[in-house]
C-alpha cells in the first residue's frame, strides 16, 4: 500500500506538470515563438490630446490608431480612468474590411485587456466619450497561465490516475469512503473552476447576499466588492469581461475594494425568514472565517462554497454508510452532475437533497428493524427539519413517521404522545406558508406574469374540477422531465453541456440499472411503498399548487415555474420503491466509473470555455 | 448531571425563553411607501445643490426614507445633511446620514419620530465631492411641495415612512425547540430499558 501512495504522490507531480504543458501549448498555442510590443507605435489620433501621461479624449468620436512591430495581434490592453462605466470599441482590417468589435469597460477596474488574435499590425480603439483617461497601450502575445484551470485540471487528472492505481483496492475501500474523497475531490474542483462571482448557480446572486446577512440585521458589514458581486451588473454583461486575463484583473479589483471597504456598514435586503436563512450556515461560517483570517475576496468566496461542500459531502456519506441497502444507488445520486455541481455554488438545493436522502436512509432502518431505532428516529426529525427550513413544502415528509407500527414502542401512550408531537412540528412547519396564504400575507412572484395568490384562490374555489384537469394534464406531460437532461445535468449561466447527451444517457442507464439491481433480504413491505410513493407524489403536488398560487397567470390550464431539480431530493424515496430484489444483483465499479468520466468531461468543459 | 441537565436545567430555560419572549417582544419595521406616478430623478446633485421638501405627515412614524441613486460610483466620504423642520412646532433638527453607507438605487433612512399632521420641510444638502440623484414621482396635493435650489418642482421625492410594530414570530421559533425537545423526551434515546 505504501507503493501505491507514493505513486500516488507521483501521479500528482505529473498531473501538474501534464497541466502546465496543456496550458502552455495547447491553450497557448497562437503566442509560443511571439513577441509582445509594450510600446507600440501611435500612428494616428483624432481629438486626443496628452495630458499628464495620459492620452486624453476630448470630444464623443476620438480614436488612437497604433501599429505593432509583428504581423500578429493576440490582445491588446491598455489603463484607464473615468468616472462612470463607458463604451468602447476596437477595429482591424481584415480582407480589406473593417472588423469593429465593441467593448464596456467599468469605472470599478482601470485596465482592460482585449483579445484580438489575427495577423494584423495595426488597431484602431474608439471612444465614445470625452474626458477618458489612458495609458500604456501595449500589444500582449505573451503566454498567459491561468492557474485556477491548471489546479483543477491537476486535481482532475489526479482523480483519474489514482483510481487506476488503486483498481485492484477498490474492494477494500468502504463505499461512502470512496463517496466522500471524490465527492471532495470533485467539488473542489468544480469549485476552482467555476467563476469567483455569482451568477453561477439558480438565483446565486439572492443566496450569497442571504449569506453576507442571515440574521436579517438591519446593518451588517457589506463591502463594495459584495455589493458589485451581490449587483452582478459586471457579470451579466458579457461586453464587460471578455478575456481570462480580464477576469483576472476583475478579480484584483474585487480582491482591493473588498480590502479596503471591508468594515464599510449597509443595509443588505433580505426578505427571508431567519429560520429559512439557518441552512446557509455553513457558507456563512466559511465565508466569515476566511474573512477573519484577511483573505482575499475571492479566496472567501471559494472557502464560504467549500464550508457547504462539506456539510453536503458528510450528510451523502452518513446517508451511504447507514443504508441497509441501495448504497450505490444513493452514491450515483449524489454525483448527480447538476446535484455535484450546485453542492460547490451558492445554492441550498443540494443541502435539501443530502439532508432528505439521510432521512429516507433513516426511515428504511426504522421500518427494518424490529425495534424503535430511536436514534434513526432523531436522525430523520432533524434532517427533515433542517431541509424543510428553507423549502417548507418537504415538511409532509415528517408524517412518515406517523405510520410506525404502535407495537414498536414501550407503551400505547408513548406512540400516541410521540405522533402528536410530530403532527404538531409538521404543522408549524406547514404554517410557515399556510398561514401567509390563507390570511393574505403570500404576495405572487414577481415574475409570474399576472400571478395573484389571493386570485387564484378564488378561482380554484369557484372552479375545483377545471382545477384538478389542470394539475392532472400538467403532470401527464411534465412528469417526464424529472429525468431529463434538464435534471441530471444543466449548469445555469456556465456552459452548453448539449454535447454531452450520450454521456447523460449512460449515466441515466447505470442508475436505473442499479435500481432494478438493488435490494435486500429484508426488503420492505408493499404498504410501505404505497407509503413511500404517496408521499413523493403528495410533495409534488404540493410544489404544482404552490406554484399554481404564486407564479402562475389567474385561471391559466397549465402551471409555470415548475422545475424538475424539485424532486431531486425525493430522488433515493422515488428509487426506494422500485428496489425489491431479495440481493444486490450487481458486483461492479460502473457507479464509480460513470459519474467520475461525466464529472470529469464537465470540468473539463468549464475549464476551456468558462473558468 | 445528564438527567439534571434533561429534567431540570433544559425546561427551566423554555420558563425563562417563554417570559421573555412573551413579555419583551422584539420589534418589527413596517414600511409605508407613497405611491406616484411618472417616476424620474431629480437631475444630478452636487455640493452647491440644496433640495427642499415639504409634506404633511399622515401618521405618527419613527423614520422616513427617500430614495437615492449614485450613479454607480463608490463613495468613500462625504454625507447628506438632512435638516428637518417641524413648521408646527417651529423645531429643527439636523441630521447627518454617510453616504458611504448608502447602495444606489435603493432608500436612505432617516431616523426621526414624525408627528401625525405635523407640517414638515426637509432642506437636503450633499456633503461630498460626487453626483448624487434623487427619484421622484408626482404626487401632487397641495401639502406637499419640492424644491431645487429655491425652484418649485413638479413632482414630490419619493419618499418612504417606517413605523415600529410588535413581533411575535420568535413564539414560532420557541414552539419549534420545545415540541423537538419533547420528542426527544418521548423517545427516552439513551435509557437503558
Amino acid at each position: 500500500m505504501k507503493k501505491k501512495i507514493i505513486y500516488i504522490l507521483i501521479s500528482f507531480i505529473l498531473s501538474f506538470i501534464g497541466s502546465i504543458l496543456f496550458e502552455v501549448i495547447i491553450i497557448n498555442h497562437e503566442t509560443i515563438g511571439k513577441k509582445s510590443d509594450y510600446n507600440p507605435k501611435i500612428i494616428e489620433t483624432k481629438d486626443v490630446k496628452k495630458d499628464k501621461g495620459y492620452y486624453v479624449t476630448t470630444s464623443k468620436d476620438s480614436y488612437i490608431k497604433i501599429k505593432a512591430n509583428s504581423n500578429y495581434i493576440n490582445k491588446i490592453s491598455f489603463n484607464y480612468k473615468y468616472s462612470k462605466d463607458f463604451s468602447w470599441n476596437y477595429s482591424y482590417e481584415e480582407n480589406g474590411e473593417e472588423v469593429k468589435i465593441g467593448a464596456t469597460s467599468s469605472s470599478f477596474m482601470n485596465k482592460t485587456i482585449k483579445k484580438v488574435n489575427k495577423n494584423t499590425n495595426t488597431i484602431k480603439i474608439s471612444f465614445m466619450n470625452k474626458n477618458v483617461k489612458i495609458k500604456n497601450i501595449s500589444i500582449d502575445n505573451s503566454i498567459f497561465i491561468y492557474w485556477y484551470r491548471v489546479i483543477a485540471l491537476t486535481i482532475v487528472l489526479t482523480i483519474i490516475m489514482s483510481l487506476l492505481i488503486l483498481r485492484k483496492d477498490l474492494k477494500k475501500f468502504k463505499i461512502e469512503n470512496i463517496f466522500l474523497v471524490l465527492a471532495l475531490s470533485f467539488g473542489l474542483a468544480f469549485i476552482i473552476v467555476s467563476p469567483k462571482h455569482i451568477y453561477t448557480g439558480f438565483d446565486d446572486q439572492v443566496h450569497f447576499a442571504h449569506v453576507l446577512n442571515p440574521f436579517r440585521l438591519e446593518k451588517s458589514n457589506y463591502s463594495y466588492a459584495e455589493q458589485i458581486t451581490v449587483s452582478g451588473a459586471l457579470v451579466r454583461d458579457n461586453t464587460y469581461i471578455t478575456t481570462k486575463e480580464e477576469k483576472i484583473e476583475f478579480y484584483k479589483t474585487l480582491n482591493n475594494i473588498h480590502k479596503k471597504t471591508k468594515n464599510r456598514k449597509a443595509t443588505i435586503v433580505n426578505d427571508r425568514r431567519v429560520f429559512g436563512n439557518l441552512i446557509y450556515l455553513p457558507f456563512t461560517i466559511g465565508y466569515k472565517l476566511a474573512n477573519l483570517l484577511n483573505f482575499s475576496f475571492t479566496t472567501c468566496l471559494m472557502i464560504s462554497k467549500f464550508f457547504n461542500l462539506l456539510l453536503y459531502s458528510f450528510m451523502m456519506y452518513l446517508a451511504i454508510k447507514y443504508a441497509k441497502y441501495g448504497k450505490k444507488v444513493i452514491f450515483m445520486v449524489g454525483f448527480i452532475p447538476e446535484i455535484m455541481h450546485l453542492a460547490s455554488q451558492f445554492s441550498y438545493d443540494p443541502t435539501i437533497v443530502s439532508g432528505l436522502t439521510l432521512a429516507t436512509v433513516c426511515y428504511m432502518n426504522i421500518i427494518m428493524s424490529e425495534k424503535l431505532d430511536k436514534k434513526s428516529i432523531l436522525l430523520f426529525i432533524i434532517c427533515t427539519v433542517w431541509a424543510s427550513l428553507p423549502k417548507a413544502l418537504y415538511c409532509p415528509f415528517l408524517l412518515l413517521l406517523l405510520f410506525i407500527p404502535n407495537k414498536k414502542f414501550e407503551s400505547k401512550k408513548q406512540a400516541i404522545i410521540f405522533k402528536l408531537l410530530i403532527t404538531i412540528i409538521t404543522g408549524l412547519l406547514m404554517a410557515t406558508f399556510v398561514l401567509p396564504t390563507a390570511t393574505g400575507q403570500m404576495s405572487a412572484d414577481d415574475r409570474g406574469n399576472g400571478a395573484s395568490v389571493s386570485g387564484q384562490i378564488k378561482y380554484i374555489l369557484n372552479n375545483p374540477i377545471s382545477f384538478i384537469v389542470t394539475l392532472f394534464k400538467f403532470n401527464i406531460v411534465y412528469i417526464w422531465k424529472i429525468f431529463s437532461e434538464e435534471n441530471i445535468l444543466f449548469l445555469p449561466y456556465l456552459a452548453d453541456t448539449s454535447k454531452f447527451k450520450i454521456l447523460y444517457i449512460i449515466y441515466l442507464v447505470t442508475l436505473l440499472y442499479y435500481v432494478f439491481t438493488s435490494g435486500n433480504k429484508e426488503t420492505i413491505k408493499k404498504g410501505n411503498r404505497v407509503l413511500l410513493s404517496l408521499e413523493v407524489i403528495g410533495i409534488w403536488l404540493l410544489f404544482c399548487v404552490a406554484l399554481y398560487l404564486k407564479f402562475t397567470k389567474v385561471g391559466l390550464n397549465t402551471i409555470k415555474g415548475m422545475q424538475p431539480r424539485y424532486i431531486d431530493p425525493l430522488f433515493v424515496s422515488l428509487f426506494y420503491i422500485f428496489m425489491f430484489r431479495k440481493h444486490e444483483k450487481n458486483n461492479d465499479y460502473l457507479y464509480i466509473i460513470v459519474p467520475t468520466i461525466y464529472l470529469i468531461a464537465i470540468i473539463g468543459l468549464l475549464a476551456i470555455k468558462v473558468a | 448531571m445528564k438527567t439534571k441537565i434533561k429534567k431540570i436545567i433544559i425546561p427551566l430555560l423554555f420558563i425563562v425563553f417563554f417570559i421573555v419572549f412573551l413579555f419583551f417582544p422584539s420589534n418589527n419595521y413596517v414600511y409605508k411607501q407613497v405611491e406616484g406616478s411618472n417616476v424620474n430623478i431629480i437631475g444630478k446633485i452636487s455640493n452647491k445643490d440644496t433640495i427642499t421638501q415639504e409634506f404633511v405627515s399622515d401618521n405618527n412614524y419613527d423614520a422616513f426614507g427617500f430614495k437615492f441613486a449614485n450613479y454607480s460610483q463608490m463613495i468613500f466620504k462625504g454625507n447628506l445633511e438632512v435638516s428637518i423642520k417641524d413648521k408646527t412646532t417651529n423645531k429643527t433638527t439636523v441630521k447627518k446620514v454617510e453616504l458611504n453607507e448608502q447602495q444606489d438605487n435603493s432608500y436612505i433612512y432617516v431616523n426621526y419620530n414624525l408627528k401625525k399632521k405635523h407640517n414638515y420641510e426637509i432642506e437636503i444638502k450633499n456633503n461630498s465631492n460626487k453626483e448624487i440623484t434623487f427619484y421622484t414621482a408626482r404626487d401632487k396635493n397641495d401639502k406637499t411641495k419640492l424644491y431645487l435650489n429655491d425652484k418649485f418642482q413638479k413632482s414630490d421625492l419619493q419618499m418612504t415612512f417606517r413605523y415600529k410594530e410588535k413581533k411575535y414570530s420568535f413564539i414560532w421559533y420557541y414552539l419549534m425547540a420545545l415540541f423537538l425537545y419533547l420528542t426527544y423526551l418521548v423517545l427516552n434515546v439513551g435509557d437503558k430499558k
